[in-house]
């Protein structure tokens, strides 16, 4: 028998280590690959079931976990020397001769190097990686062909969902494309340019925070649209917002302010002009300033200013304003400088803060109508500020645009309404124009088509419909025209103290006592104080309630 | 036991092999020549010479057991006759002494009329000792036996005797016969290397003894020279056994305890489980195995072929496994199944 290398059945023995390690490697591959393919597949079906974002990143992560797992456990569980003899020497039934090579390669006693000797000769003729086999079951690989092949046939068949709503049979690419490019390019540059537009102090202002947010919001919401009518949806959605947030806005019109700013001219003795009058910031310094100078007036004084608050108040157009003005010349009228003090405070803040409620309502117009512009590209009728019927936000009858004015309490202006069956026809302005033209006594014709404007920029001649009826119904201000002598029509009057004797006696509380002669001048001005609130809180029509309100001013004066 | 003996590696034939080879060899065909006698006497029962003659090598003691008329005796007897060693056969009966075996002092004179006391050495000094139906004996009788089959000595007084090497008790029982005998104890049993079993032979075997009967007897020679079995041992010692096939004889052993077993077969029926002695019993005799299947290395097989020789006599039954007529071959055969291999 040749003498051979006693160590040669260890070359053997790293052959069959390596083959070994390369079928368990390939084992464990195969399971944590099929582990991975499986998971992978019942996230995609859930997905179907209730689909979330990121799926195919989920799922294609869950795969190639499974894999890498499995790589790392097989490389882990790469066989030792030790392990490999024990399966070599079961799988060729070599009696344990291998392991028994292994354990005594060193040794130098005779018999074992006989035997090491013996077992190279015994697995020289053996196809050694052979005893691989058995690592690698044909079911597992099945196991794993069939789990990929399900995960891509799911992923071929059903897609991948999105949490979005599946797109409806109309949606179409372009539309997509529209859609998408409205959110990543157009929204954004209406947000920055409402910032860019503002000034300074007004980039902290809750309403331009409020519009970024609602913007913001939009634009989320379109790039989860997955068809032009949920797109649409959610741009007149957030129309419908931004004209709630204009709403709530309030500022003083311009007309209000002159009227105010000439009254006030006049009780200080002033010429005429002396308060710009188109500056409410300093109208509103004006204001808080005979506010704190209330106490130190001669009663004479606050009566007269009592006056000259309620004919201001009478003259005016703004509701809030003339509330405060009302309350501050009846609390003067009752001797009672601190409600009057604390009402011409009031009525300080709201005219200052004209200029914001200026700026937001037309930064929520600008928007408003970049959004209309939106939508009409979305339609793809790309000419700016006409309202589509279709998709478009229905104001509805008894829309909101009158509601909101309602609300506002403008008793006096009638506005032609918002439609509320189908759209406008034209290019008319839109609601919010309608609005803030109101509020604001800007120069726009609120009129509509048959109305006239005045040359004192009073609206007269207005007509108006009312949602639903299609009754028109006429202006009633020649009622109020003070210059008017006609037939039916009421005579202003003024009252004239007459000559005969008078006595006043007072009683405890310092009111005039039943049956005395009172002077005129304090009767009326109780009276007119008993008028307005009774007006105040009567449910009387606009018109009425100015008629009766400006008689008792008439009559004071 | 090799101490006496130079190493059959030192005295190899010079060929171009290496000398462990040539002695394996040259053990190889001296187990072969020793097998191959005894079949011709004792015709069938191949496996009980292949183990007696593994038991041989191994240095151990043997107790056969079978009915009588199976050639238990023939077998040891010729054994003796091909190795060139001395022999004495023992018939244990119940009125047999301890000085019947072990030997006895008596009182002699001299060549000068002295009267002296002599030391006259029993039967149990030789290589080969057959002690035929030792359950007969009592256990006073059979304990004689068990220092000599352990310490290999005598001791008779303030006198130890020392028994000449290699020494072998091979000892014969019969398993049906219960009046009048004495089951050998339990430190006595695990004494023996093996407990082989001589089955009852088949019709071929029956056939062949009858063959062998009607023809004229042949007599065997030595073909082995006794005094070389030492060396022999000494060989079958070296044989490698790599820590896998170990502990595979361990977690046999193990097994076999009902304490530590997980076989419900063991802790239901087993009083007491295989000695340390079960344990070298098993891998002595698989390392003479391995030589003998051609293999320098032993072998899980190797192991689980000299498990019930080995250790059906080292388990003990309780009384549940003695009433349900559970044997220890069937203890071991659970155990064979239950325990992994590596």
């Amino acid at each position: 028998m040749p003498k051979t290398d006693a160590c040669d059945f260890e070359v053997g023995l790293a052959s069959a280590r390596r083959a070994l390690g390369r079928a368990r490697l390939q084992h464990w591959v195969e399971v944590g690959g099929a582990s991975g393919a499986v998971l992978a597949a019942l996230v995609l079906a859930a997905a179907h079931a209730r689909p979330f974002d990121l799926v195919l990143p989920v799922t294609a992560a869950l795969l190639l976990v499974g894999i890498l797992a499995g790589l790392i456990a097989g490389m882990f569980l790469w066989p030792a020397s030790a392990e490999t003899a024990r399966i070599v020497d079961r799988h060729f039934a070599l009696d344990d001769r291998m392991t028994t090579a292994l354990q005594f390669r060193s040794s130098s006693d005779e018999i074992a190097k006989l035997q090491r000797t013996d077992t190279e000769l015994r697995i020289r003729p053996l196809a050694i990686k052979q005893s691989r086999r058995g690592q690698v079951r044909s079911r597992e690989s099945v196991f794993m062909a069939s789990a990929v092949l399900g995960f891509i046939g799911l992923l071929a068949l059903g897609g991948v969902p999105t949490s979005t709503a599946r797109a409806s049979p109309s949606a179409t690419s372009q539309d997509q494309v529209r859609i998408r490019k409205v959110a990543i390019v157009s929204l954004p540059a209406i947000a920055r340019n409402v910032v860019r537009d503002s000034s300074t102090p007004t980039r902290h202002d809750p309403i331009l925070s409020a519009l970024d947010l609602r913007l913001a919001l939009l634009r989320h919401q379109l790039l989860q649209a997955q068809s032009r009518g949920s797109a649409l949806r959610s741009i007149s959605l957030t129309q419908l917002q931004l004209q709630r947030l204009a709403g709530s806005l309030h500022a003083v019109d311009a007309e209000s302010i002159r009227q105010l700013n000439m009254a006030l001219g006049r009780y200080a003795g002033q010429q005429p002009g002396a308060i710009p009058s188109a500056d409410p910031l300093l109208t509103a310094r004006f204001l808080k300033q005979l506010a704190n100078s209330l106490s130190s007036l001669s009663a004479a004084e606050r009566a007269r200013l009592a006056q000259t608050l309620a004919r201001t108040a009478n003259a005016i157009s703004d509701v809030q304003l003339r509330s405060y003005l009302r309350q501050a010349a009846s609390s003067l009228a009752y001797n009672d400088p601190p409600s009057a003090s604390h009402a011409l405070q009031k009525a300080a803040s709201f005219v200052g803060s004209t200029p914001r409620a200026r700026i937001a309502a037309r930064n929520l117009k600008a928007v408003n109508r970049q959004l209309e512009t939106l939508k009409n590209k979305l339609l793809g009728t790309a000419k700016p500020g006409q309202r589509s019927g279709t998709g478009s936000a229905r104001l509805g009858r008894g829309n909101n645009l009158n509601s909101q004015a309602r609300r506002n309490g403008d008793k006096s202006a009638s506005r032609p309404s918002v439609p509320g069956r189908g759209s406008t026809k034209g290019g008319g302005p839109s609601s919010l124009d309608r609005l803030q033209h109101r509020n604001l006594g800007a120069a726009p014709d609120l009129a509509g088509p048959n109305g006239k404007a005045s040359a004192g920029g009073k609206v007269t001649g207005l007509s108006f419909r009312r949602a639903g009826e299609g009754r028109q119904v006429t202006d009633i201000s020649p009622i109020h025209n003070a210059n008017t002598n006609a037939k039916g029509a009421t005579i202003y009057v003024p009252g004239v103290q007459g000559r005969g004797p008078h006595a006043v006696q007072l009683g405890a509380n310092g009111a005039p006592l039943a049956g005395q002669l009172v002077p005129y001048r304090q009767v009326v001005v109780q009276y007119t104080r008993s008028a307005h609130q009774a007006l105040d809180r009567a449910a009387l029509p606009p018109a009425l309630q100015s008629y009766v309100r400006r008689y008792f001013d008439q009559l004071t004066r | 036991m090799s101490d006496h003996h130079p190493s059959l590696l030192s005295t190899a034939k010079r060929t171009d092999r290496a000398p462990a080879e040539d002695a394996i060899a040259e053990f190889v065909d001296a187990a072969r020549r020793l097998e191959t006698a005894i079949q011709n006497s004792v015709i069938g029962q191949s496996m009980v010479i292949r183990q007696t003659i593994v038991a041989l090598f191994a240095g151990g003691h043997v107790l056969l057991e079978g009915v009588p008329g199976l050639g238990k005796t023939l077998l040891v007897r010729t054994l003796a006759d091909v190795l060139t060693l001395s022999f004495s056969r023992i018939q244990f009966t119940p009125d047999l002494m301890p000085a019947d075996i072990t030997g006895t002092t008596i009182l002699q004179e001299d060549e000068e009329g002295r009267r002296v006391l002599t030391f006259r050495a029993g039967p149990v000094f030789a290589h080969l000792v057959l002690a035929d139906e030792v359950n007969r004996a009592t256990p006073k009788t059979q304990s004689a036996l068990l220092e000599a089959m352990q310490e290999h000595t005598v001791s008779i007084g303030n006198d130890t005797h020392e028994l000449p090497l290699p020494f072998f008790v091979l000892a014969t029982q019969n398993p049906l016969e219960m009046e009048g005998t004495y089951p050998l104890p339990e430190a006595q049993l695990d004494r023996f290397f093996f407990k082989i079993l001589v089955p009852f032979p088949g019709t071929e075997v029956l056939r062949g003894i009858v063959e062998q009967t009607i023809q004229p007897p042949e007599t065997v020679g030595p073909v082995l020279d006794g005094r070389t079995l030492p060396s022999l041992m000494s060989i079958a010692r070296m044989v490698p056994v790599a820590a896998p096939v170990v502990d595979y004889a361990i977690s046999l052993i193990q097994a076999t305890h009902p304490e530590r077993s997980g076989q419900d077969e063991v802790r239901q029926f087993v009083r007491a489980g295989a000695s340390p002695r079960g344990l070298q019993a098993l891998v002595l005799g698989s390392q003479v195995r391995s030589l003998l299947e051609g293999r320098y290395n032993v072998s899980v097989a190797d192991i689980q072929a000299l498990a019930r020789p080995a250790l059906r006599h080292r388990i003990l039954l309780n009384f549940e496994g003695e009433a349900e007529g559970i044997s220890t071959d069937a203890v071991i055969d659970s155990v064979l199944d239950q325990v992994p291999v590596p």
